[in-house]
């Protein structure tokens, strides 16, 4: 065999075995901002994914939240006709956001199998979640996924990250939307390479979500001292009504 | 994402005029018709993404700023019946803690959503039919009455069982006459339903002043007012201290423009008649009963929803 044909059959390999040795060794991913704090006039954030990664054909990045179990109603036919809440369904571990940026359709990118093994899609995702989960919720699975995109907590899209290879450290590789109504706490930034078919995880990152002081501090009042709370909110809302009325005034007279 | 407000409660963050506007719309409905504007402000909270729990909560204590600002406005033309308004008060406090049991016992038994369901349509529906019908009639001229025959007319068995009852009193500004046990009946009548369809009960005690009570419209208004400022002051302060579902943010800018939009309601309801006020709440009533039972007909978009809510 040719040099040249044996180099062309050895160099994906070589680049893979690169790219694992070098997500083994820590490689990190940069979250800009890496912390971002809720004020009053939070609408969500986007946020920039960077990271090194020399050689890969397509990028994918995961970003998921805190994980926990989710007890939903769920709607049915009530008499035949009349469509209203008929029972409970739970999930377990349904991550607080699940968001998915790729280069190319995942669909393309990877076999099912290959997806599934790195927890990549919502087929992936189903697996985790519906794990010891009894048939209906199994059945409603794609209504589960429906309500948290309609949330816009949960996206699988196929835009955003460039086709590499990238090859400064610092380059902006992607980015996403972190929705408003994504809950505080840690969430985790996953950049998966991908070179003919084959995944490894390239590099993984952290992305903080708290509350600004001001913010904090109604949150802690409302959860700590809620009589208090109770009484200032009604306090307030009088105050407010009789000053509106006082300077709309008004002269009496009824009709 | 510009001009956006975050509320910490609801954990969303709403587009700032979205929710002015929203307040505005309801506060005007609230000065015009005397009601709280509870049973339409919260479905459309949870459409806009507020947690059910948190929009009913928040709600409450944005329908007191409204109702103060109105009920100020109506007490300086002289149009709440400051008396009525306590009796049916205290009947409502005592109905809608019987309610909340009752309410208790049916989710027990796990029907309470249909149960609720079917009260919201039948009620919504009965009501707002009678008071269109009704106002229709008066608007059009109602017919000359018959000659009468030479013995008065039987009165109904509600007025004779109504004219029959101690402890009569003198309501002034209604310029009526009754047994104080009426308006303590029908207020806790009324706090029952409100506590079962889990919204402040204003257009239900509306329709029950005029029908049944039968105040004078312009009165029917303020008093209402007067009355639903007690009740949703007590529901702010008991879901922030047991349940921490007020989000007073979210309170405040729907309260910023309910104030503001009560007051115009209640000018605007001084300029038209009677008969024309009716008949702009019941098609407002019918309109959240047909979209109620649109909703109830109509194949879902999502078969799955967080709990809570009414």
């Amino acid at each position: 065999m040719d040099r040249r044909a044996i180099a062309a059959v050895v160099a994906p390999f070589l680049c893979l075995a690169a790219l694992n040795a070098h997500a083994q060794g820590g490689a990190g991913v940069g979250v800009d901002p890496a912390l971002v704090k809720i004020g009053f006039f939070y609408g969500g954030r986007k946020v920039t994914v960077r990271a090194d990664m020399p050689f890969f054909d397509d990028a994918v990045i995961l970003v998921t939240g805190q994980r926990k179990d989710l007890t939903l109603q769920k709607k049915g036919k009530r008499a035949g006709v009349l469509w209203m809440n008929v029972g409970e369904v739970e999930y377990k571990d349904v991550p607080a956001i699940f968001i998915i940026r790729s280069s190319r359709p995942l669909d393309k990118i990877a076999s099912p199998e290959e997806l599934k093994r790195l927890g990549l899609g919502y087929d992936a995702l189903e697996d985790q979640v519906t794990t010891g989960a009894d048939q209906h919720a199994r059945d409603l699975y794609p209504e589960l996924i429906k309500l948290k995109e309609k949330e816009k907590l949960f996206s699988v899209r196929d835009d955003g990250v460039p086709v590499g290879p990238i090859v400064s450290p610092r380059l902006d590789l992607a980015y996403f939307f972190l929705p408003p109504k994504a809950p505080r706490g840690e969430y985790q930034v996953k950049v998966f390479a991908f070179n003919d078919g084959k995944g490894v995880l390239a590099g993984e990152g952290e992305l903080t979500l708290q509350f600004s002081s001001g913010v904090q501090f109604i949150y802690d009042m409302a959860k700590n001292r809620g009589l208090l709370y109770g009484v200032l909110a009604a306090a307030i809302a009088i105050v407010a009504g009789l000053a509106t009325g006082f300077i709309f005034g008004g002269k009496g007279e009824t009709h | 994402m510009g001009f956006h407000i975050y509320l910490p409660i609801a954990g969303n963050s709403i587009n700032l005029f979205l929710l002015l506007g929203l307040g505005g719309a309801v506060g005007f409905l609230s000065g015009l018709f005397g009601v709280g504007g509870g049973f339409l402000l919260t479905p459309l909270l949870i459409m806009i993404g507020i947690p059910p729990t948190v929009a009913a909560a928040s709600d409450s204590n944005q329908i007191v700023a409204a109702s103060t600002s109105g009920t100020y406005a109506h007490a300086r033309s002289g149009t709440v019946d400051f008396a009525m308004g306590l009796l049916l008060l205290i009947g409502g406090i005592v109905g809608g803690t019987l309610g909340v049991r009752l309410i208790k016992l049916l989710r027990a038994t796990g029907s309470a959503d249909f149960v609720i369901t079917i009260f919201y349509v039948v009620m919504l529906g009965s009501i707002g039919s009678y008071m269109f019908y009704d106002s229709i009639r008066g608007l059009r001229g109602r017919p000359e009455p018959e000659p009468r025959p030479p013995t008065a007319p039987r009165p109904s068995i509600y007025s004779r069982l109504v004219s029959g009852l101690p402890f009569k009193m003198e309501f002034k500004r209604s310029r009526i006459s009754l047994s104080a046990i009426t308006p303590l009946f029908l207020g806790a009548l009324v706090g029952v339903l409100a506590a079962i369809m889990g919204v402040g009960g204003g257009f239900i005690m509306v329709p029950v002043m005029v029908y049944l009570l039968r105040m004078p419209m312009h009165v029917v208004v303020g008093t209402s007012l007067f009355q639903i400022l007690f009740t949703c002051l007590n529901v702010t302060v008991m879901q922030s201290w047991m349940n921490h579902t007020v989000d007073f943010l979210l309170a405040l800018m729907l309260l910023i423009g309910s104030v503001i939009g009560a007051q115009i309601g209640a000018r605007v309801s001084k300029r038209l008649k009677a008969d024309q006020l009716k008949v702009l709440m019941s098609v407002i009533v019918l309109v959240v009963m047909v979209k109620m039972l649109y909703g109830l007909l109509a194949h879902p978009e999502i078969l799955l929803s967080y709990k809570g809510g009414h």
